[in-house]
């Protein structure tokens, strides 16, 4: 058994990890709210530029003279390659974060029998795919938990510029979903080439006719690689709000673990002092005795 | 009431501003300045890196600094999409002249790996927002 000071040794540094993990549950607590947020407000404008593009390519008047099908990220060609764009953190003490959507990304790729390229976004995410020697073309950093609109803009021009060299004839994202502080779910999609939204048919929104400064063709040309930055922006803020979750369930967890820990300590502590004192009034009594016999 | 119609300034990190009290927008497309009253017919535009003006029903004027994007106007209703926008009132100008000066010096003295375009983007979003910024009468 170890002695009491060991213990003590033990304990006190069960404490302090217990409460760097308070700290980072608190901190991830605190920027979840705001991540939150930021997924709530970027979805007005994420919504509208689908509508536009919806108008463009669904308009009555424009099917004649424009066909969608012939920009180049609307293009559709044979899939040889396919492109993997995964999202991930970069910092681990998340929990299973970042091995699900990592998890997720490998299961899909293993189906694919031709040749795959990947585009990390994350740390977690380059080491990972570099070290078990997958093809990583492009790699994006250090804006995991907290992505601006300028980080999507970087990856989606990355990954629509590669996909005109043809280094990829599809692209799939793979992020993860933020349900709720306890539930994210890895997810996949196809990016590339840009399926255009459908146009909600209802009976209320009848198809009006556009007027278009400069040509639907022009403004199709500015609008498709916004859509897409819209889209990764969206996957960026999902998978930033799903890391700050995983964290503060996980660092959660690890500080009742470590409360529990410690609670175990000090009743092995007590027990490991208490012997000692009996062990030390035995020895002087015994000692006593010894005295008194002679 | 006729004569209005509802403005939304959408950008991708919030909505930076709505009125259904607008009577006159001023704009600039790719395609040239364009002015929208209510009842416009439907427009879908792509917006250059400009100032744009509105006036609302009770003759008060506003510029916000426009920095590239998308108009829709349609059933009365005007949203513009814009990648950056800032309203006149909350632009810094030193910030915004800094910038200017900055762009033009990375456009004189050209250095090797100069990023043309990105200088130019810079210098023509500066101007946007001094535009916007000087035209508050100020």
């Amino acid at each position: 058994m170890a002695t009491a000071r060991e213990i003590h040794r033990h304990m006190k540094g069960i404490k302090n990890i217990g409460q760097i993990t308070k700290a980072m549950k608190m901190v991830a607590a605190a920027r979840l709210r705001k991540a939150q947020e930021k997924a709530g407000s970027s979805r007005p404008y994420a919504l509208k530029i689908k509508e536009v593009l919806a108008n463009i390519v669904c308009d009555k008047g424009m099917v004649a003279g424009l066909d969608a099908k012939k920009h180049p990220l609307l293009q559709k060609r044979e899939v040889k390659k396919i492109g993997y764009l995964v999202v991930c953190s970069d910092k681990g003490l998340a929990g299973a974060y970042s091995s699900n959507a990592l998890k997720k990304a490998v299961a899909e790729i293993s189906e694919i029998e031709g040749d795959v390229v990947i585009i990390t976004s994350g740390r977690r995410a380059r080491d990972f795919f570099t070290r078990r020697g997958y093809n990583v073309i492009s790699s994006h950093l250090g804006f995991s938990d907290k992505p601006s609109y300028n980080d999507a803009v970087a990856i989606a021009t990355d990954a629509a510029e590669r996909f005109g060299d043809m280094q990829f004839d599809e692209l799939h994202i793979v992020f993860t979903l933020f349900k709720t502080a306890l539930s994210q779910i890895p997810t996949s999609d196809i990016i590339l080439p840009v399926e255009p939204p459908e146009k909600e048919t209802g009976a209320t929104k009848k198809s009006v006719e556009y007027l278009f400064l400069p040509e639907a063709e022009e403004i199709l040309k500015v609008l498709a690689p916004r859509y897409l930055e819209t889209i990764v922006y969206a996957a960026l803020v999902q998978s930033a709000a799903s890391e700050l979750g995983a964290r503060m369930t996980a660092m959660s967890s690890a500080t009742d673990n470590a409360g529990k820990l410690v609670k175990n300590l000090e009743l092995s502590y007590n027990k490991a002092r208490q012997a000692l004192i009996t062990r030390e009034l035995s020895e002087i009594c015994g000692g006593a005795e010894a005295l008194k016999q002679q | 009431m006729a004569n209005c119609m509802q403005l939304e300034i959408v950008t991708p990190d919030k909505l930076l501003f709505s009125s259904d009290e607008i009577v006159y927008l001023g704009l600039r497309t790719n395609d040239g300045g364009i002015g929208i009253e209510a009842n416009h017919i439907p427009v879908i535009a792509s917006l250059d890196i400009a100032p744009m003006k509105y006036r609302l029903a009770d003759g008060t004027e506003g510029y916000v600094a426009i920095c590239g994007g998308f108009m829709e106007m349609n059933a009365n209703k005007c949203t513009i999409l814009a990648t950056i926008a800032e309203m006149a009132d909350d632009i810094d100008k030193a910030r915004a002249e800094a910038a200017k000066e900055r762009a033009e010096e990375r456009l004189k003295n050209k250095t090797e790996n100069l990023d043309v375009n990105r200088a130019q983007y810079s210098l023509r979003r500066a101007i946007a927002r001094l535009g916007a910024y000087n035209k508050l009468g100020r």
